[in-house]
Order: C-alpha cells, then sequence, then structure tokens
C-alpha cells in the first residue's frame, strides 16, 4: 500500500534536519532576503513552502531565520501575497550548490 | 574601468553559448557569473540537445562531459484511486533506435555547464566567477552601458547580456520587464539519487550501447499524489545518479494542502516509483523556479527582451517552452542571435534599442519565436478544449519515438510534439476518447500549468 507521510515532516525543524545532510552550503551572510514586518500579514505562505524551510514565525510575523538552506529560488517572493520579502541573491560564490560526490 | 565590447550577466547555456560565439566573431568579451564554477546552482534534470550544441561547438558532443544518451521515453498517467496492487495503472511506454538526429543526452549540468563556459574561455572570452552582478550602468540619456557588482567594481560593455536567469536582476535594473507573477512561475525542486550503474542499466536502459554509453529512457509521472494534480514527477537517469524532480506551478502551491518537499518524499515513494529507487539514496537536494511564460503576445512581444545597449536571453527573457518547461534550448539560440545581433551593432557603431531591435525580430520570426508561439496556442487549446490533455497524452508518447527517428529540426526541438499535436488533433481525439476518462484529473494539471 501507499506510504503515506504528515505534513508535519516535511515543514519547519524537521524539513531543516531532512535537508541538513543533503545540501552543501558555501557560508554565506544570509541577510540577501529580509521580510518587512509592517507588510507581512501573517498567512505563512513562505513558511509552508519555502523548499529549504528558511521562514519561521516570530510573533504572528515571517521572518527569515535559517539562510544555511535557502536555495535562491525567489519562491517566496512570488508566494507572499503581500510584498512583504525584499529579495536578492547571497553574495557571489556563496550559497547553496547542487553536491555531485 | 575595464571597457568591453560585450558585458554578459551569468555563464549559463546561454551566456556561454553567446559569450563563445561573439568572441570567435572577434569581440571582446567578458562573462560574469555568481557562483564559483558555472552550473553548480543548477536544478535542470538535464537533459540537452546534440543539434543544438552544434550551433555553438560543431564537433560536439567530442569531449563534452555526457553522461548519458536519451533513447527514449515513457509517460506515467496515474490517476487517484488506482489500485497498485492490481497493477490497475496506465502506462504508456516509448522506446526507439537512437538515430543520432536531434539526440537528446542528460548531462549533470553543474560539470557540464563548467565545460560549455570553458568552451567559450578557450576562444579567448574572459570569464570572472564569484561575481554577483548588482547594477547596470547608464549614461545621461538612460543607455545602458555596463553593469556593476557587488564591490563596486564596474564592467563597461557597448552592449549588455542579461543572461542572468529567471530571477534577472538586469532585465529589471534595466526596466525591461517587472518580477513574474505567482501564475507565470514553477517551482521545481530536485533530488540528485545515488544508483548503481549497472542498476539503472537494468530499470531505466534502453539496452543500446552508444560506445561510451548505454542509452537510457525518460519517465515523467502525471500522478497523484505525485504533484497534487498541479504539476508532474521525471526521473532523468545519469550514469550513476538518477536526477528526480517535481514541478508546481507558484500558484497552485498556494492552493494545495502540502508543500513541494511532501509532494516529493510522496513520488519517491509511490509503488511505481520506489522499487526503482532501491539499492540507492539521496546525495544532494537543490531548488529553483522556472519560468513557464513567455514574452510571445497575441500581437508582437509582451514585453521587450532589448532596450538601449541591453539584450535579454534565456531564463531571464522567459525563452521556456511553455508545456514541459524545457529552457535550454532556448537559450543556447538565443545566446547566439543575440551575439550576431551584437556583431552586426558593433560593425555599424550603433548599439541603441532601434539598432538592437533586430534581435527581437530574428528570435520572434525564428525557429524560437515559433516555438514559443506554438507553445502558447498549445495552452490555449488544452485550456478551451477539454479534450487536448488526452490528444496530446497520446501524441506526446508517439513523438517521443519519432523525435529520435525523424529530423527534427531546432523549430521542433523545443516544443517536440505540439505542432503535430495541434495539426493531429482531431485525428488523435478519436484514437484518444477512451483516455478521456482516465486522464480526466490531469485536465487541471495541465490547465494550471497553461495558465
Amino acid at each position: 500500500m501507499m506510504e503515506k507521510f504528515t505534513a508535519e515532516e516535511f515543514e519547519g525543524e524537521k524539513l531543516r534536519e531532512k535537508l541538513k545532510d543533503l545540501v552543501e552550503m558555501i557560508p554565506t551572510q544570509g541577510d540577501n532576503i529580509k521580510v518587512v514586518g509592517e507588510k507581512c500579514g501573517g498567512c505563512k505562505l513562505c513558511v509552508k513552502h519555502c523548499p529549504g524551510g528558511c521562514f519561521e514565525m516570530v510573533e504572528g510575523k515571517a521572518q527569515y531565520t535559517h539562510p544555511e538552506l535557502c536555495f535562491e529560488c525567489g519562491a517566496c517572493l512570488l508566494l507572499c501575497p503581500t510584498g512583504a520579502i525584499d529579495w536578492s541573491y547571497p553574495p557571489g560564490g556563496t550559497g547553496v550548490v547542487l553536491r555531485y560526490t | 574601468m575595464a571597457k568591453y565590447d560585450l558585458v554578459i550577466v551569468g555563464a549559463g547555456p546561454g551566456g556561454s553559448a553567446c559569450a563563445k560565439i561573439a568572441t570567435e566573431s572577434g569581440l571582446k568579451v567578458i562573462f560574469l557569473e555568481r557562483a564559483r564554477t558555472p552550473g553548480e546552482k543548477n536544478t535542470s534534470g538535464a537533459t540537452i540537445w546534440g543539434n543544438i550544441a552544434r550551433t555553438i561547438h560543431p564537433d560536439f558532443p567530442a569531449e563534452a562531459p555526457i553522461e548519458r544518451t536519451v533513447d527514449g521515453g515513457r509517460l506515467f498517467f496515474v490517476p487517484e484511486g488506482t489500485d497498485w496492487e492490481k497493477g490497475g495503472y496506465s502506462l504508456l511506454g516509448v522506446s526507439s533506435p537512437h538515430k543520432n538526429v536531434s539526440d537528446p543526452l542528460n548531462v549533470y549540468r553543474n560539470i557540464f555547464d563548467k565545460w560549455w563556459a570553458e568552451q567559450s574561455v578557450a576562444v579567448g572570452a574572459e570569464l570572472k566567477t564569484k561575481t554577483l552582478v548588482t547594477g547596470v550602468l547608464r549614461d545621461a540619456d538612460g543607455k545602458v552601458t555596463g553593469v556593476l557588482d557587488e564591490n563596486g567594481t564596474k564592467y563597461e560593455g557597448s552592449i549588455v547580456i542579461g543572461a542572468d536567469g529567471i530571477n534577472s536582476i538586469i532585465g529589471r535594473m534595466a526596466g525591461l520587464r517587472s518580477a513574474w507573477g505567482s501564475h507565470e512561475n514553477c517551482l521545481c525542486c530536485k533530488i540528485d539519487w545515488e544508483l548503481d550503474e549497472k542498476l539503472i542499466d537494468d530499470r531505466f536502459g534502453s539496452s543500446i550501447d552508444h560506445g561510451n554509453d548505454t542509452g537510457i529512457l525518460l519517465e515523467i509521472y502525471f500522478a497523484q499524489p505525485m504533484a497534487g494534480n498541479a504539476g508532474y514527477f521525471w526521473i532523468f537517469p545519469n550514469r550513476g545518479s538518477l536526477a528526480l524532480g517535481l514541478g508546481i506551478v507558484i500558484n497552485d502551491l498556494i492552493r494545495l494542502e502540502h508543500n513541494i518537499w511532501w509532494y516529493m518524499w510522496n513520488s519517491i515513494n509511490h509503488p511505481i516509483v520506489k522499487p526503482k529507487l532501491k539499492g540507492g539514496q539521496p546525495r544532494s537536494y537543490i531548488a529553483h523556479c522556472i519560468p513557464l511564460t513567455n514574452p510571445i503576445g497575441p500581437s508582437g512581444t509582451l514585453f521587450k527582451s532589448y532596450g538601449d545597449g541591453i539584450m535579454l536571453v534565456g531564463d531571464a527573457a522567459g525563452f521556456v517552452c511553455p508545456i514541459d518547461g524545457a529552457g535550454w534550448c532556448g537559450a543556447v539560440i538565443a545566446g547566439r542571435t543575440a551575439a550576431e545581433i551584437a556583431v552586426k551593432a558593433l560593425e555599424s557603431g550603433d548599439t541603441s534599442a532601434e539598432s538592437l531591435k533586430r534581435y527581437e525580430k530574428k528570435w520572434v520570426d525564428g525557429d524560437l519565436g515559433k516555438n514559443l508561439k506554438l507553445g502558447k496556442d498549445m495552452a490555449d487549446w488544452l485550456i478551451h478544449d477539454s479534450g487536448g490533455i488526452n490528444v496530446l497524452a497520446d501524441q506526446f508518447t508517439r513523438d517521443l519515438a519519432s523525435m529520435m527517428e525523424h529530423d527534427t529540426s531546432h523549430e521542433e526541438c523545443i516544443g517536440g510534439s505540439i505542432k503535430r499535436t495541434i495539426k493531429n488533433a482531431q485525428e488523435w481525439m478519436a484514437i484518444a476518447k477512451p483516455m478521456r476518462m482516465l486522464l480526466g484529473p490531469y485536465l487541471q494539471l495541465f490547465s494550471s500549468i497553461m495558465r
């Protein structure tokens, strides 16, 4: 039978734990993305859908708390309904890379 | 300040192709890459096309780092509620003898893109890596005259090429386009799944010996609950690993119950998929977005791919087939086209928008534009005629075979099935009718991708 997984296994801390050993990160400053607090409506879309699990809710607002897993995909920017994501790439030569060996 | 004829932002397939052609034509070229090496941040499957590669490297694939020759593919349509135990799913399989015409090849983009860029360096283009471009330079009239990196270093160029991918900073800074909308983008994630070469041969092999490799079949799954009826899951075999990918349109993600990793995990644990991965393990993960819209509009283009002193190529310009999300061919064709126009513009001493307008005309009228238009027409047809998906499913599997057997032009390679599908719609409709029920759930999938 089809093995079903719960949503919780792929969100937040559990997702980050799964990804940790499978993502190669060239150390970066981690300030490439900011959630503009006053614009954040607290919808949690970025928290749920960021493929690196980089966002967390802090006092009802999303915050970019785990830059170590940012894939620079831009999904948060596209998902955010209130335009609260201030987005840029991390500095050249840093950030997540696809590991080959 | 360094001064160049051409400053190219991005060393992906389009940027490097542009760099090589322009350098060979005598231009002084620099191409800038934000990663440590070209391709190391790539999420592509990845299949590239030998016939398109040969427009840049005539002796391709000599010495190119190729993983596998693609001899065909299998499409799986798996509706929700299917009884797996009884094998009650639909498999549409195709394999065909490879005849080396359009020549699809699987590569590791982080190795292949590095090699691809090195070929441009070998002819004299200057590559600067670890360099994030953060702005464009303009003269008093607003004409783009170069770019600026994060350290404040300026690169002055007679023409700037924005080949900087989906989140193109250049395209936005130059005022050519705004950021994409959530309906125009697909979020893709990829697992690189380590698996013994022999096991891959057994499970995905075509049994055709290509000298350096045994040919393989690609697999594409339209299946619940793999992608929540809103995308598709794919397996692209390499030599000693599988690229497992899943893409879902951002707008659909918003309405779906789970996030993309949940669908990915359910895909790799799906009863159809799981046995094929047995004995292997995940080695790496990455995620990225793909633009599913392109600049072709009902009359002319929706946004300009050129401006005063600037041209956009590849994902930065949205040159992606809206049916399957393939963008490699479009990027390479555009890179070459932009280089050719840059050479002409510099010869005439006019790099204004009026002069670079020829770039847009050339790609719109050429194979690339025809493909992008066909993709959009196809999307309309799929949305307005609910039978479209059935016809496509049927035709697509046939075309995976015929693409290998017939002479496939550039024009056809981006959306291989599209042209024939529209032409043969009526004919295939009759054949595909029994599949209508089976494919019902996937109407939503296609209409959402095409929206």
